[in-house]
């Protein structure tokens, strides 16, 4: 199988690759930036602000009880406090620009205005009541104590890892691939490979070579920066992982071969890739859980080809299954890939 | 495989192919000598690139047969590819390609290759070998798809408007080039709209025009044949003093026109026979002038349209 002019098309697809410096920082950086700015975005480890309207009489205003609140309350970093009169108060609190309003009375009794759908606000007002409580001389009856814990794979970004990498080598397979057989024919460069003796299966094959040659690096790249910048890290096979990193990238490389099989306008094929992109994204629950989607597009979503890439991804990340465990999923993506394939086979066009 | 010289090259039988309700070709039969240069040419349309890309096996015909050294198409069409060179019009290769991974690209496609240092060599690159597609010129270019397409040493090479868009100076320089395979004793279909250029390097013309072979042979065969060697033009200040000149001289033709022209073989007798009648008949004249035949001449006595435009010939 390993001819000289496979080997040679092979050679001509990475020179191609590595002499583009834009399809590299497309291929590596893109899926990086990416993760390290949603990863910093849903990641804060700063505790979350909390802003209290807070109104005092004046006549307490320089009160011992009035004091010692605000020192407690002051002392939070996380906690804000805004004194207004009630009006300006209750306004904050309808547009949501404060959790709740603490109103003492000349009494020094508290009082809490919140909104009482929304959750937070009902955490935030027992969080701060909790503090001044004990502050204030309130015993607990029972001695508790807290172990904050983080499970492997709970994070967003083991969440989202799996899901860029799958994003990212549908994107590279679209518009590298894809976009190269569409110009290639415009310039008439497959036309004239088809008056040699070249065997029309090398040129395709050269094409999936050297995808998954370039997914080695792809992959390799993101886990490594996953890793470094989050502490990321496979918790399954990482064979396994790059088996299936693979399987999704021939696949995704099956459907650019397919969908670039007749066009010669480069145009057109963008907005094509575009709308399929968008599609298999959406289905595919890179960014959120599918687990949102009414129950018969969950059911649906499940045999599209970004899903099941997804999909095994996690699971060999998150939950360290084994590629036996991964059957429905790796036979999805085998499957598309023949259909893709069976299909260019038939539509593909040299001139 | 190296084919035996007695072979023909190229043989094309009944030829005809059609684009939805268009007759692209209608029957075209030619054939080419082993070590000839046969030029097809013909104005845009006229199927040029069409019978090139059928004896190319790009497309298939309707109806008739290509031979290439004995074989066709539908039996041996990598035995043929292996054997014949091709030079596509407005082909474009990778510009990031450097020359020399070019050449090997094309030469992986092939059982047997030439050396690639030779073939630089050849065509004037070696200094140019490292260079990238990008950064050559037009005429570097050409010579590029050109070594392409004899990376292989075919005996027949089929060249498609190979001048196509150069300057003049990367024109001349392909030209030259060409030249010097024919002197090499390949066998070289030229397809192109370029008569100057068919003269220079052609030993047989094919003129094809709507799909139809209307003449072939020599350049001065056809030239004798169909417009005559010399072309006479002239014209009279009063036009309705032409019958006086037309009794005299019976070999002129019925009607007068002012853009008359005449195809002739013996154009300056026939010249020195009219001045000589003008001046008896003490006629004035406007214009009278000889000149040359060209392809262009023959075309328009054989279609009656011009080459370049829809002119009518008188």
């Amino acid at each position: 199988m390993l001819t000289r002019s496979f080997a040679e098309l092979t050679k001509c697809r990475l020179r191609e690759f590595i002499r583009e410096p834009s399809a590299a920082f497309f291929v590596f950086s893109m899926p990086i930036l990416w993760m390290i700015i949603l990863g910093l975005a849903f990641s804060s480890k700063h505790k979350e602000e909390i802003s209290i309207g807070l109104i005092i009489p004046s006549v307490l205003k320089d009160s011992k009880s009035t004091q010692k609140l605000l020192k407690n309350l002051t002392r939070e970093d996380h906690f804000k406090i805004i004194e207004a009169s009630q009006t300006e108060l209750r306004r904050k609190l309808r547009q949501n620009q404060i959790s709740f309003i603490l109103e003492v009375n000349e009494d020094f009794n508290l009082s809490y205005i919140y909104d009482a759908t929304n959750p937070k606000s009902l955490l935030h007002k027992y969080e701060v009541d909790n503090l001044i409580q004990a502050e204030f001389g309130r015993r607990d009856s029972l001695a508790t104590k807290d172990h904050p814990y983080t499970p492997s794979g709970s994070r967003y970004i083991d969440f989202l890892v799996p899901g860029l990498l799958a994003l990212s080598l549908l994107t590279t397979s679209l518009f590298g691939t894809g976009m190269i057989i569409v110009v290639s024919r415009r310039e008439k460069l497959l036309q004239r490979f088809l008056v040699t003796p070249m065997k029309p299966i090398e040129y395709f094959l050269s094409h999936i070579t050297s995808r998954l040659i370039i997914v080695f690096f792809e992959v390799l790249a993101i886990l490594l920066a996953a890793y470094f910048f989050f502490g990321f890290f496979v918790e399954g096979s990482l064979f396994s992982y790059f088996l299936v990193s693979f399987l999704g990238a021939l696949c995704f490389t099956s459907l650019a071969i397919l969908c670039s099989s007749r066009g010669k306008n480069s145009s057109a094929y963008s907005g094509f890739s575009n709308l399929i992109m968008i599609l298999l994204m959406l289905l595919s629950g890179i960014w959120f859980s599918r687990g949102n989607f009414p129950i018969w597009l969950q059911n649906l979503s499940v045999f599209s080809p970004l899903s099941a890439l997804v999909d095994a991804l996690r699971k060999i990340a998150l939950e360290g299954e084994s590629l036996f465990q991964l059957t429905p999923e790796v036979s999805i993506l085998l499957v598309y890939s023949l259909i893709f394939i069976g299909l260019s086979r038939k539509t593909f066009r040299w001139m | 495989m190296k084919k035996q010289r007695n072979e023909i090259p190229l043989k094309v039988v009944n030829l005809s192919k059609s684009y939805d309700e268009v007759k692209a070709l209608k029957g075209l039969n030619f054939s080419l000598e082993q070590g000839s240069c046969v030029g097809l040419l013909g104005p845009n349309g006229a199927g040029k690139t069409t019978t090139c890309h059928l004896v190319s096996g790009l497309l298939k015909p309707d109806s008739g047969e290509i031979l290439i050294h004995g074989m066709s198409f539908k039996n041996s069409r990598q035995e043929i590819l292996e054997n014949i060179g091709i030079q596509l019009q407005e082909s474009r290769f990778y510009e990031k390609y450097t020359v020399k991974e070019t050449f090997e690209l094309f030469a992986s496609f092939y059982r047997h290759h030439r050396n690639i240092a030779e073939t630089l060599g050849e065509l004037g690159l070696s200094e140019k070998k490292d260079k990238r597609l990008s950064a050559l010129s037009g005429g570097e270019k050409q010579r590029v798809y050109l070594g392409c397409a004899l990376i292989h040493d075919p005996q027949l090479l089929i060249l498609d408007e190979p001048m196509t868009s150069l300057d003049p100076s990367s024109q001349k320089q392909t030209r030259e080039f060409i030249a010097s395979l024919k002197d090499q004793g390949k066998t070289i279909l030229l397809c192109t709209h370029n008569m100057s250029e068919a003269k220079r390097l052609c030993d047989s013309i094919l003129i094809l025009d709507q799909g139809e072979l209307i003449c072939q042979g020599s350049c001065d065969e056809l030239i004798e044949k169909i417009s005559g060697r010399n072309i006479l033009s002239f014209s009279l200040k009063k036009p309705e003093e032409y019958p006086k000149l037309k009794k005299l001289l019976e070999w002129l033709p019925e009607e007068f026109s002012p853009t008359q022209e005449l195809g002739l073989n013996d154009g300056v007798e026939k010249a020195e026979e009219l001045s000589r009648a003008m001046k008896n008949l003490s006629l004035e004249v406007s214009k009278l002038s000889l000149r040359e035949a060209s392809l262009e001449d023959v075309f328009f006595k054989a279609t009656g349209r011009s080459f370049h435009a829809n002119t009518k010939f008188r």
